[in-house]
């Protein structure tokens, strides 16, 4: 700490801060540009220019260092000088477009001219003027309006981590540009709006919808991965309820999850709630044919049938599964309907097929260490993680760390295209992968002079390496991604990956699918643990048990089977033939026309308030923006009703409050710890399959996403394409762009073929949750490719 | 006694009478100034401030950009926007409501406005019958806007570079 003056006052601050840093510290307020406090500093706007004592010309504040007994004057004649003149120099060019700017009212430029701006200009030749930039779906460019301060270009190298974006030319001409013409590739794309300080740069999916005055801010919470980023909906018509709209999304600063960022999934799926396909008032399948219903006959309907069923086959005959949106209060009480009903058959981790570790897991799933965390570690190591598509707002935090040392390991079903550089990684298809993981956990274990307790393959050249990374690490985090957990190995991955964290010392986690996925295994929806975490003597079935021994009736929350879940053409077989399906649901499709025999509207997290919990383990709350859609309620007033009709105790909330208070008292948190069973042999393993890869692409992972029509619009070619790499296309005679007819037991597809050597040996990815692929097949399991004859 | 004289002249003579009729007479005798309204009017400042208009640039393209400057400037909050994106990339608007019965004719709306779009004509002759019609529409607002413009030009060109 040392002592400076700023403006006549003495001020304790931080040695190396610049003095922009140790002025906003203490709330003085000094005009900028290009500073950002998250990006690097450029230095080239000089809009930050100060006086400083003994020195001939004023300071740019931003990149001056402090040091002792500086006296600093912010608004000294000579200080306010500077910036009046570079102002000037700043509107020289720049257009007289605020009236249709996006930006209008919320603009640092509009700001500070109105601070340091003379309302005359001196100047008469032409203005400059720059092409639009064609940035793809979510960004609309006004390139015209760009000062020049890179801050886009820095965002986009130092945190998106792609480099996307450049200034060429010089002077008067100095543009920024993508060098080629193409769309941004990043899934963090959205931030520049954020970062931009003018509107160069703004959102096109709500582009000239409103002003931002009008806007008001309502806090939320992320819907789509277990992050729990913090941001906020910004809506429409501030004095009437009824009529409210969220017109868009930008992130709220929390330094421990999102720091000020949010990933393009969390900005723009807001699209999706204003979808043809929302379900808008309760429907109930006659004979075949849909007829809307009022609440009361819709629910007296699902209450007779549910209620004989449950009366003529006991309450086993129920399976209930909830998808990852459904909020905290509402898995509570869908776990207590279900139990109060006699059934223990619920299930909320879709994306999952191997269970036979389930009771030695932890109650909810967890990140091992805090996000803030990853900033500081010397070793992080991936398992079966996308991190880039999966949790894009994590990659923010890695990508500047490179820099800083860490190095990043990964043992990956396919070569991922990450925003950051890999020290070492290990690409195989998923049998050769549980052996590489084997082999390095012997390795390990030889090395730390324990006695190996698996006997493995000889490691590989890369096992090696990512060996000795690890043992010569002192901070490593491992984090077992979407695609171990989805794996029909995923206990043998995390026996293997604890085994590996307690040898090396480091933190072991989950980065599950889903904004709530923790939360609701946490509130008891699993067919193995009550809401008060306490293990059942005897489990219910699981959603594959569920599918293998089917059950008469079913009742799905807010998830969209055909697409949501890992074995979809077997969970689409056993709905069809179930004797009752009641949907809580925001949108229909045609697939639920089929299966469903009952649909009821259920408010999306932008219409409902409730809780998330996030993979660290804490909970957020959130408040509903608007008033449902339509006849659409609130999925826990659907639940409570629900109950009342079929006559169960114990049902009585008149409030979320309550049923939050009854939540808390029956979910006591308390740390437990896991003693996952230590894997002595590995599973037999099955050779000469070609094993589908079934990741789910970012814009494709829950029900409101896949509404959102400007993300889809972001979907590459070889997203939506069958992959393999040269080898597999060859000794199945397949050629790159060709038709290729995909088949997994009876199910069938027909996709367009890639060939992308990316993809390990033995294996073919097959995008989840496209249009083309919903209700087909299993996620990780055999596939059979032949040349289509279309 | 020359008082008394003076008195029964003045009696004779009606001279009262005379005196009292002198202002009738004047007036009777200079120019009329009572207007035959609604045949005639009073004259009205160009800037008078009456019904609202939404105006058109000369090739027809309406000039309102959706800026919603003036909806945030209306005192009264009687304006009414919703924009969107026009098919050729411009900012337009999808609504523009007036209710005139919020509306104080304050001007306040035409002095923000960046584009000269919606403005005060000098029309202060109009009444509603039904309920509804206080809502001046778009459509409304450009059509007025359509009628009055060879006044709104003229008007607005006597005060051109004094505001
Ligand atoms: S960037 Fe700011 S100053 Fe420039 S036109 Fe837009 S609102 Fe106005
Ligand atoms: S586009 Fe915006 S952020 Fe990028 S350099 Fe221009 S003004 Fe700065
Ligand atoms: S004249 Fe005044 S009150 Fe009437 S619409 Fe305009 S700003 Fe509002
Ligand atoms: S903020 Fe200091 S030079 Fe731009």
């Amino acid at each position: 700490m040392i002592d400076i003056q700023i403006n006549g006052q003495t001020y304790q601050v931080l040695e190396g801060a610049s003095i922009i840093e140790a002025a906003d510290e203490h709330g003085i307020y000094i005009p900028r540009f290009c500073y950002h406090k998250k990006l690097s500093v450029a230095a080239n706007c000089r809009m930050c220019l100060v006086e400083v004592a003994n020195m001939k010309k004023p300071m740019p504040a931003c990149s001056t260092p402090v040091s002792p007994d500086m006296v600093i004057f912010t608004q000294s004649e000579k200080a306010l000088e500077a910036q009046r003149s570079v102002m000037e120099f700043l509107l020289i060019n720049h257009p007289l477009d605020c009236p249709v700017c996006d930006q209008g009212g919320a603009c640092e430029l509009q700001d500070l001219s109105i601070g340091f701006g003379c309302s005359e200009s001196d100047f008469g030749g032409d203005k400059r003027a720059v092409d639009k930039l064609e940035l793809g779906p979510l960004l609309q460019t006004y390139m015209t309006r760009c000062i020049q301060c890179t801050r886009c270009i820095r965002f986009s190298r130092e945190l998106g981590g792609l480099s996307e974006l450049g200034m060429i030319d010089r002077g008067g001409g100095e543009k920024v540009s993508t060098y080629v013409e193409r769309d941004l590739q990043s899934e963090l794309s959205g931030n520049m709006i954020d970062v931009c300080p003018v509107g160069a740069l703004t959102a096109k999916p709500s582009r000239f919808a409103g002003r931002s005055w009008e806007y008001v801010e309502h806090e939320g919470v992320a819907a789509h991965d277990c992050l729990g980023s913090n941001m906020y909906w910004h809506s429409s018509q501030h004095d009437n309820v009824e009529t409210r709209e969220v017109m868009r999304v930008v992130p709220k600063e929390n330094e421990s999850i999102n720091e000020c960022w949010i990933s393009d999934r969390d900005r723009f799926s807001f699209e999706g709630l204003t979808h043809e396909s929302r379900l808008l008032s309760p429907m109930v399948k006659h004979n075949g044919t849909w007829k809307e219903a009022s609440w009361e006959a819709a629910l007296s309907e699902c209450a007779d049938k549910l209620g004989s069923l449950i009366d003529s086959n006991g309450g086993d005959c129920l399976g209930v599964l909830a998808g990852p949106q459904t909020t905290m209060e509402e898995g509570f009480l869908l776990q207590k309907l279900t139990r109060a009903l006699g059934s223990k058959h619920i299930d909320s981790r879709l994306r999952e097929q191997d269970f036979s570790d389930q009771a030695c897991r932890l109650p909810s799933p967890r990140l091992g260490c805090q996000i803030a965390d990853l900033d500081s570690l010397d070793t992080l190591f991936f398992f079966g993680c996308d991190v880039r598509t999966q949790h894009p707002v994590l990659t923010t935090r890695i990508n500047p760390s490179i820099e800083e040392g860490l190095s990043v390991c990964a043992m990956n079903p396919m070569d991922y295209a990450y925003t950051f550089p890999l020290t070492e990684q290990v690409v195989a298809g998923p049998s050769a992968l549980l052996q590489q993981l084997a082999a390095l956990v012997a390795l390990v274990a030889k090395e730390k002079g324990e006695s190996a307790v698996i006997s493995a393959e000889k490691p590989s050249a890369q096992t090696q390496a990512i060996a000795k990374r690890l043992l010569n690490s002192e901070k490593i985090a491992l984090l077992m991604g979407e695609h171990a957990l989805a794996s029909t190995h995923a206990s043998a991955f995390r026996s293997l990956l604890s085994q590996l964290a307690t040898l090396v010392g480091a933190s072991f986690g989950e980065l599950p699918y889903g904004a709530n996925t923790v939360g609701l295994q946490y509130v008891g929806c699993v067919p193995h643990r009550q809401a008060d975490g306490m293990a059942l003597a005897e489990p219910g079935l699981d959603i594959v048990g569920m599918m293998e021994q089917p059950r008469r009736a079913y009742v799905l929350c807010q998830l969209e089977p055909e697409s949501d879940v890992l074995q979809a053409a077997k969970t689409l077989k056993t709905l069809d033939e179930a004797a009752l399906v009641i949907c809580l649901t925001a949108f229909e499709s045609d697939a639920m026309r089929q299966y469903a025999d009952i649909m009821l509207p259920v408010a999306p997290p932008s219409e409902t308030s409730g809780q998330f919990m996030n993979i660290e383990g804490s909970i957020q709350s959130f408040q509903a923006v608007t008033v449902p859609h339509g006849d659409a309620r609130p999925a826990w007033k659907v639940l409570r009703v629900l109950a009342n009709f079929l006559k169960l105790d114990h049902f009585e909330y008149r409030s979320l409050e309550a049923v939050r208070n009854d939540l808390s008292v029956v979910c006591e948190s308390e740390d437990s710890v896991c003693e996952l069973p230590i894997l002595k042999t590995l599973p037999s393993l099955k050779e000469n399959e070609l094993i589908r890869l079934a990741p789910w692409p970012m814009v494709r992972s829950d029900a409101l996403v896949r509404r959102a029509s400007s993300l889809q619009k972001t979907l590459r070619a070889e997203q939506v394409s069958a992959l393999v790499n040269a080898a597999v296309a060859s000794t199945h005679g397949l050629s790159d762009g060709s038709q290729v007819k995909a088949r997994q037991g009876d199910s069938e597809i027909e996709i367009t073929l890639r060939v992308d050597d990316r993809i390990p040996d033995q294996c073919v990815m097959i995008p989840s949750g496209l249009s083309i692929s919903a209700g087909f097949g299993s996620a990780e399991q055999a596939v059979t490719l032949e040349k289509s004859n279309a | 006694m020359w008082n008394q004289l003076k008195k029964w002249v003045k009696k004779l003579t009606l001279w009262e009478l005379l005196k009292g009729l002198r202002v009738t007479l004047k007036y009777g005798a200079s120019k009329d100034i009572t207007l035959q309204y609604p045949e005639e009017e009073t004259p009205r400042s160009n800037r008078f401030r009456g019904m609202l208009a939404l105006r058109r640039y000369p090739n027809g393209e309406e000039r309102c950009i959706a800026c919603k400057l003036c909806e945030a400037v209306c005192p009264a909050c009687a304006i009414t926007i919703e924009s969107e994106v026009r098919d050729d990339g411009t900012r337009r608007t999808t609504r523009y409501d007036i209710d005139v019965f919020k509306c104080i004719n304050c001007g306040l709306c035409e002095e923000a406005c960046p584009v000269d779009s919606i403005v005060l004509t000098d029309e202060m002759h109009y009444a509603l019958y039904n309920r509804g019609e206080n809502i001046f529409t778009k459509e409304k607002l450009l059509m007025i806007g359509d009628l009055y413009e060879s006044k709104i030009a003229e008007h607005r060109e006597i005060d051109r570079g004094t505001c």
